[in-house]
C-alpha cells in the first residue's frame, strides 16, 4: 500500500499506528469507532502485533498501562462513553509517565447519548477527565489523511515526553471515506530505546514505574516535575491552521469536523466579499492560544464566533484568550446533529452585521 | 446505490433492501427521500431505529426476498461481519434466481491485490451462505480518480475473477471518466459517485 489508498477515518487510525511502529492494541467495542479494533484484530498478526479484545473499557486501559510501562508503543481506542470508563487508568498512565496513545471517536452525549458525531468530549480530553493534576497531548484531526498524520504524531511526542497522548476524532470523521498517503512502515525495533522500561534491569538498578507515593512531600515533588513537563509541552506542541485571517474582521473557530464544515461555509462568505477568517487548533492541549492572541493583536477582528459539535465546551477557552478584547459568540448543535455549512454561514453573517451580538448571543 | 438507481430509471420498480447491520452511518437509508423520490421501494429500519445501533432487520426482508417479479437489490454492509445476516433468508435465496455480485475497490485495504480479494470473497460466501456469481469493478478514490485508477485496479481484480473462476459482471465509473476508459467488458456509467458526500461538501 505504498500508494494513496481510499481508507475510513478508523481504519487510517489504526494502520497509521501499525506503522508508526505501534504493534499492541488492547480495546473493547463501541459504534462509531468499530472498524479500529476491526482492523487492528485483521492487521495486528500480520506484523507479529498482538490485538485483545478486552473483557471492558477498563481491562483494556489497564493492559494499555502493562504494555506501555514495558516499553512498546500501545494503543487503545473508545467512543465518547467508552473513554469515560478508562478515564481512571488514563490517569493512572499520565501519573506514572507513560506513553500511550488513546483515540476517542466521539459520539453524541450525555449517557448513552446517541451513535452519531459529536465534539462534547472537549472539556474531558483538555481538561482532565480523570483524577489529579494531569495533561494529556490531545489532537484534533479534521481529514483522513491528518488522522493519520496525527497518530503517528501522537505516538511519537506521547514518546517524547513520556506522556499519554488523544486522539479527539468523531463519528464522521472516523466513518467517512477519503484517499490517503501512508507514511513507510516503522519497525518496533528501530524505534529510540526507553532505558526507564520495566523489560528487565539486565544487571542494572531496579525499574520501577509506579503513580503511588508514601509521603505528601514526595508526591508533590513529583507534581512538580509534571508541571515542569507539561509547560515544556505548551511551549513546544501547540499546533494550529489559520485561513484568510490577513484581513478577517470575524473570526470563526473551529476544530475537526466543524473547522471543515466552517470552511466550506467561508469559502461561500468570501466569495460574497466578506473579510471573514478561520482558525483551526489542531492540538486542542496545549491549546495554540498565543496564535490566537496575536490574530487579536492586529486589531482588525471585531468580533469571534466559536463553533462546536457540543453546548459550548472548546469557546471557554478561547474566551480566556480573547479575554474581553472582542464579543465571542458561539454556535453550537448537540446530540449527534452536524450542522451544515449554510447554517454556519448564516451564524457567521449574523455576527459580521452585528446581530448575533446585539441579539445577546454571546 | 447507484446500480439500483439505474435499474429505477429503467422503470424497472426495483426493490433496495438495505441490510447493512454493520456500518452506522452512510447507508442506503440515509437516501431514502432521493431513492423513493427515483422510483425506488426502500426496505430499511425506519424512524427512530433507523440509526439504532443494533443488527435489526425489518420484518418485511423476508417477503421481498421471495417475490420472484420485480427486481431485488439488497444492499450489505462491506465485508464478510456484514454478510453474514444474509444467511438467515438462506432457503428464500436458494429458491429464486439471483445474482450475488461482489463489488471491489482495489484501493480499499486488504483489496489490493487478487489473492486478497479471493480470501474476502470465499470468507464472505461462506458468511452469507450464498454462492458469488460475479464481481464489480469498482476501483476509486473519490474525487481523485483517474482513469488510469480504474484500469490498474480492474486489472487485479480480473486476475481475481478469473482464478476464482467468476465473471466481472461490470466495471463501474464515474461519468466523465467512462468515456475511453481502456478496460475489458461493460462500463456502467454513474453520474455521482458520491451520493452519500460529506457536509462541508454541500453549499447552496
Amino acid at each position: 500500500m505504498e500508494e494513496l489508498v481510499l481508507m475510513k477515518g478508523n481504519e487510517a487510525v489504526g494502520e497509521a499506528a501499525i506503522r508508526a511502529g505501534c504493534r499492541f492494541f488492547f480495546g473493547y467495542p463501541i459504534t462509531p469507532q468499530n472498524e479500529i479494533p476491526e482492523y487492528m484484530s485483521h492487521r495486528l498478526p500480520q506484523v507479529s502485533g498482538v490485538f485483545v479484545q478486552a473483557e471492558s473499557e477498563v481491562a483494556a486501559i489497564n493492559m494499555v498501562y502493562g504494555a506501555a510501562a514495558a516499553g512498546v508503543r500501545v494503543m487503545t481506542s473508545s467512543s465518547s462513553p467508552g473513554i469515560s470508563l478508562k478515564q481512571e487508568g488514563i490517569s493512572y498512565l499520565a501519573g506514572s509517565e507513560l506513553p500511550a496513545l488513546i483515540v476517542n471517536i466521539m459520539r453524541g452525549g450525555p449517557g448513552l447519548g446517541t451513535i452519531q458525531p459529536a465534539q462534547s468530549d472537549y472539556f474531558q480530553a483538555v481538561k482532565g477527565g480523570g483524577h489529579g493534576d494531569y495533561r494529556l497531548l490531545v489532537y484534533a484531526p479534521s481529514t483522513v489523511q491528518e488522522m493519520v498524520d496525527l497518530t503517528g504524531l501522537a505516538l511519537d511526542r506521547a514518546d517524547h515526553y513520556r506522556n499519554p497522548a488523544l486522539i479527539l476524532g468523531d463519528g464522521l470523521l472516523g466513518q467517512m471515506m477519503e484517499p490517503v498517503n501512508l507514511p513507510p512502515l516503522s519497525h518496533p525495533e528501530d524505534l529510540p530505546v526507553k532505558p526507564w522500561a520495566t523489560d528487565g534491569r539486565r544487571g542494572g538498578p531496579k525499574r520501577v514505574i509506579n503513580s503511588l507515593y508514601l509521603q505528601a512531600e514526595a508526591c508533590e515533588e513529583h507534581n512538580r516535575r509534571l508541571q515542569a513537563k507539561y509547560r515544556e509541552m505548551e511551549a513546544g506542541e501547540q499546533r494550529w491552521e489559520a485561513a484568510w485571517a490577513d484581513d478577517a474582521e470575524v473570526l470563526v473557530v473551529a476544530y475537526g469536523t466543524v473547522a471543515r464544515i466552517c470552511r466550506t461555509a467561508l469559502e461561500g462568505l468570501r466569495d460574497r466579499r466578506l473579510a471573514v477568517g478561520l482558525f483551526r487548533p489542531i492540538a486542542l492541549w496545549p491549546f495554540p492560544g498565543p496564535a490566537l492572541a496575536g490574530l487579536l493583536q492586529r486589531g482588525r477582528i471585531r468580533a469571534v464566533l466559536v463553533a462546536e459539535m457540543s453546548a459550548g465546551q472548546m469557546v471557554e477557552d478561547v474566551r480566556s484568550v480573547v479575554c474581553g478584547r472582542v464579543p465571542v459568540a458561539f454556535y453550537g448543535r448537540t446530540g449527534g446533529v452536524v450542522p451544515s455549512p449554510e447554517e454556519i454561514g448564516q451564524h457567521v453573517t449574523a455576527v459580521y452585521e452585528g446581530g448575533a451580538i446585539n441579539a445577546g448571543c454571546l | 446505490m447507484n446500480y439500483v438507481l439505474a435499474l429505477a430509471d429503467a422503470r424497472a420498480r426495483p426493490w433496495l433492501v438495505d441490510l447493512d447491520t454493520v456500518t452506522p452511518f452512510y447507508r442506503s437509508r440515509d437516501l431514502r427521500d432521493l431513492l423513493e423520490q427515483a422510483g425506488v421501494r426502500l426496505v430499511a429500519p425506519r424512524a427512530p431505529f433507523e440509526a439504532a445501533d443494533l443488527p435489526a432487520v425489518p420484518a418485511e426482508v423476508g417477503a421481498v426476498l421471495g417475490s420472484d417479479r420485480e427486481p431485488v437489490v439488497v444492499d450489505l454492509g462491506g465485508d464478510a461481519i456484514g454478510t453474514r445476516v444474509l444467511g438467515a433468508w438462506h432457503d428464500q435465496l436458494s429458491a429464486a434466481p439471483h445474482s450475488a455480485l461482489y463489488v471491489v475497490n482495489a484501493r480499499r485495504p486488504f483489496s489490493g491485490d487478487a489473492q486478497s480479494i479471493i480470501h474476502a470473497v470465499r470468507r464472505l460466501a461462506a458468511a452469507a451462505r450464498i454462492g458469488v456469481t460475479g464481481l464489480v469493478s469498482n476501483t476509486h478514490l473519490g474525487d481523485r480518480t483517474t482513469r488510469k485508477i480504474i484500469q490498474d485496479g480492474d486489472r487485479v481484480i480480473r486476475q481475481a475473477a478469473e482464478q476464482l473462476g467468476l465473471p466481472v459482471a461490470f466495471v463501474a465509473a464515474r461519468r466523465d471518466l467512462a468515456d475511453g476508459l481502456d478496460v475489458p467488458g461493460t462500463v456502467m456509467a454513474i453520474d455521482n459517485h458520491l451520493h452519500l458526500a460529506s457536509p462541508w461538501a454541500r453549499w447552496d
